[in-house]
């Protein structure tokens, strides 16, 4: 089955060497080359532009002189009784609170279903998770808002539908 | 004893037939002993058996109710109608792994069966191949992760399986994703099993091809249809969120793409073996890569790959794996060899080589940014995220060049084409799309979208004309019917003809997803019953609430009318539903589905005090992904066709002599 080789290769190229692989000519090499490097310029543009600190409340609260313009996603449990929300313009705001650091947070948009705090009934608290910037007045805004539930199973899934839902909002 | 531990039993039985038919097929193999080739032969069949025995009774436990079970008991309850309980079986990650052992058991008995009389020297190391991934999945499901594990005693009644899951799209996708995972074993146990040998001819090749094309096949209705269970069930408007999880489902599916295409170069010119050979190898990795991933959630932090129970033996598998086919490969490298270098850079062979760097690209963009927080935090400590927006920016401008490659490709001969005759097929495909594309700009003033649906054309254009051509000529020289000529063409080259159905369903997904992505719009908003809100060009009326009681659940509706362009579309109804045994809620989307756009509107929380808020989108053209996923499968079934006798008997005759196929 092998192909006849040399047949009619008026324009064949000078090999360039023969890798363990296939033998590359020199304007393949050139063809092979602007595509690897095209594909690592989008690659480092993509993370430069798109990247977002993933941090815990109390790195936020340390932090806060240096993440200002900067995205950041944080999560953490809602203090109980701070959740204040607004109905008709979707207004949000609650303090989030991790190992003893807390910060207020605003959010405006629709809330997954599970979102809420401290839930006596079923004894379970929603980690909510949240991607925004920190503003001058101390608050946190968030742009989009996860929230997981804490038992195992349903928190993987509760992660796959709330990452998809605040997505990215348009 | 009950019947679950028979399942167990079957379990301990095939890991100790699988690590024993692992050995002993390579060990005759090497030294010339039959007997011992033919014993394990006969324990891969032993073993599809010992599978379906044991998957049949974890299946038998959900049907019976069997609470004692501990994976029934988690996974089910007696309120679930019967398709979702049996379909429960892959709701976890124990009964998961049992499903991908069970169908590398059947599909190792078939792939051995099939080959019985021939690859007499590869077959004992794929046989040893296989049998070795079933014993690590069996060691997992024997000492890590048993699905037959039972509680102390019975429960009344089970916890449930969380009412996202219980869906149609849920009772298709994973069993489907998995499969396709499970099946790039095959392929691989042939490569590794070519290299073991050193016999690297165009036997592994031909042995792989059809299953190659399946295990894409498969992989590709997976992930379609985790596509319309997410855009069906999640209420975030959209079907694709580069989410960790779609992400590593998406990477084996992207290697076998580049490898399709690849292995022609090998098949047709002898060309890039060692990278055709390194893409099956990726491809099974990532696979495992995938299910692994899927399966345990660990993508959230490097310290949960200690948490989960299944972590450390994934890792040693893998690393092991790596290890092992890296160092055969290096070790047969210079055995390898691949014909003279490119004739041409104007050939089809260098436009397969471009796809396939491009498409690799890809992957390498998409597992980059799926495991940016691992790597991140292991190196400095902080960790770094990357959302969509960062797939989107990086992923998009490969696709398109994609989309104009798949375009290109048909004009392509091999070896070299000469510029003239590309001019002259080319003119027509151009033309056509410079219009759309001048089009398209003036209608959107978005000029990526215009690039986008102006590729599109050219694809159709060129696919379209190649097609024309090959009837044509056929109908000259045999007058032919043009239904016969068209099928007779077919029939001569399944893997061309049937290939560009695939390309066409794969440019009409395109249509599909860069209307929904470019032109989507979105509205949240709290509404007032009687109250009316306009997203593009529809205009819903909220009319009302109401109440429906089922056996195993409570739902609140909110009714909307649709007025679309100042016609009356009927009503919808979005729904937010309550399950006793859970007690977060779960929605129901309500899509109303024209072949323009969408209307998709998703009831963000229940109807009260005569209020409601609801999410609502409109995405244009969303319909199209699934028409042109259902292409794929047509272009499988073509492609994967048993060849009919008459032609392979006329194969290779001139153009023109008499074809009687079909």
């Amino acid at each position: 089955m092998k192909a006849v080789r040399g047949q009619g290769g008026t324009s064949v190229e000078q090999a360039l060497g023969q890798g363990g692989g296939f033998r590359l000519n020199k304007r393949l090499v050139i063809g092979i080359g602007v595509i690897v490097l095209a594909v690592a310029y989008l690659l480092v543009n993509g993370l430069r532009d798109n990247m977002a600190y993933y941090l815990e409340v109390h790195e936020v609260v340390d932090r806060q002189a240096s993440l200002s313009g900067q995205r950041v996603r944080m999560g953490g449990n809602i203090v109980n009784g701070s959740l204040i929300s607004n109905m008709q313009t979707l207004e949000r705001s609650f303090v989030l609170e991790q190992g003893g650091a807390t910060i207020p947070v605003q959010y405006t948009g629709p809330v997954p279903d599970i979102f809420g705090d401290f839930d006596p009934e079923t004894n379970s608290q929603v980690l909510v998770i949240v991607e925004g910037q920190m503003h001058g007045d101390g608050a946190f805004h968030a742009t989009s808002l996860q929230a997981q539930c804490p038992s195992r199973m349903q928190a993987k899934l509760a992660a796959a539908n709330q990452a998809k839902q605040s997505g990215t909002p348009q | 004893m009950v019947v679950s531990d028979i399942g167990y039993l079957a379990l301990l039985l095939a890991f100790a037939l699988a690590v024993y038919s692992c050995v002993a097929s390579a060990v005759g193999a090497r030294w010339r002993i039959g007997e011992l080739v033919t014993s394990a032969r006969n324990a891969v069949w032993a073993n599809s058996i010992l599978m379906v025995l044991a998957a049949g009774i974890l299946v038998y436990g959900f049907l019976s109710h069997d609470y004692g079970l501990q994976y029934v008991l988690s996974h089910s309850n007696r309120a679930m109608p019967w398709y979702y309980v049996a379909s429960a079986f892959w709701g976890g990650q124990e009964g998961s792994l049992l499903y991908w052992a069970t169908v590398l058991g059947v599909f190792s008995g078939v792939a051995v069966f099939l080959n019985r009389r021939r690859y007499a020297r590869l077959m004992p190391y794929v046989i040893s191949v296989l049998s070795g991934v079933m014993a690590f999945f069996l060691v997992v499901l024997v000492f890590v992760t048993n699905p037959f594990q039972r509680m102390p005693f019975a429960m009344p009644d089970g916890q449930g399986l969380n009412p996202i899951l219980q869906d149609p799209g849920m009772m298709f996708h994973p069993p489907l994703l998995l499969m396709g995972y499970m099946s790039w074993s095959i392929p691989f146990a042939f490569v590794i099993a070519a290299l073991v040998t050193g016999r690297l001819g165009m036997e592994w090749v031909r042995a792989i091809r059809r299953w190659t094309l399946t295990a894409w096949t498969i992989q590709s209705a997976g992930l379609l249809l985790g596509g319309w269970w997410a855009y069906h069930v999640l209420g975030w408007g959209g079907y694709w969120g580069w989410d960790p999880v779609e992400n590593v489902a998406f990477l084996p599916w992207v290697m076998g793409t580049a490898f399709l295409h690849s292995v022609m170069v090998v098949e047709k010119r002898g060309k890039l073996k060692v990278w055709t050979i390194s893409l099956v190898i990726a491809a099974f990795l990532l696979a495992i890569f995938g299910t692994f991933v899927v399966r345990s959630g660990v993508l959230s932090s490097v310290h949960s790959f200690a948490e989960s129970p299944i972590g450390p033996y994934f890792l040693a598998f893998l690393a092991g794996t790596l290890v092992l086919s890296i160092g055969l490969l290096v070790y047969r490298l210079p055995s390898i060899r691949d014909e003279e270098g490119f004739d041409s850079l104007v050939s089809r062979e260098s436009g397969f080589l471009a796809n396939n760097l491009l498409l690799v690209g890809v992957a390498f963009a998409t597992f980059w940014g799926t495991i940016y927080p691992l790597i991140s935090e292991a190196v400095s400590n902080t960790k770094l995220t990357v959302g969509p927006p960062f797939y989107e920016q990086v992923n998009a401008p490969l696709f398109f060049i994609l989309l104009l490659l798949m375009g290109i490709a048909p004009l392509l001969a091999w070896r070299h084409t000469t510029t003239a005759a590309l001019i002259k097929n080319f003119r027509i495909p151009a033309a056509l799309a410079l219009l759309a594309l001048v089009a398209t700009f003036a209608l959107t003033q978005r000029i990526f979208v215009a690039l986008g649906f102006s590729g599109v054309v050219f694809v159709f254009g060129t696919i379209i004309l190649d097609y024309a051509r090959g009837v044509s000529t056929r109908r000259r020289n045999t007058r032919e019917s043009y239904p016969e000529a068209l099928s007779g063409l077919v029939a001569r080259d399944r893997a061309r003809y049937g290939g560009y159905v695939v390309h066409l369903g794969i440019a009409i997904i395109a249509v599909g997803i860069i209307g929904s992505s470019a032109f989507q719009e979105h509205k949240d908003i709290n509404i007032r019953e009687g109250e009316s809100v306009t997203v593009g060009v529809y205009t819903l009326t909220y009319t009302g609430s109401s109440v429906e009681r089922l056996a195993d659940r409570e739902g609140d509706c909110s009714t909307l009318a649709v007025v679309r362009d100042g016609q009356y579309m009927g009503a919808v109804t979005p729904m937010t539903e309550y399950f006793p045994n859970f007690p977060n809620p779960s929605s129901k989307v309500a899509i109303l589905t024209t072949p323009l756009d969408d209307l998709y509107v998703f009831q963000a929380s229940k109807p009260q005090d005569g209020q409601v808020t609801l999410s609502i989108f409109v995405n244009p053209l969303t319909v199209w992904v699934w028409v042109g996923g259902s292409l794929l499968f047509i272009g499988y079934i073509i492609c994967a066709w048993p060849e009919p006798r008459p032609v392979r008997v006329t194969y290779g005759a001139p153009e023109g002599a008499t074809v009687s196929g079909s």
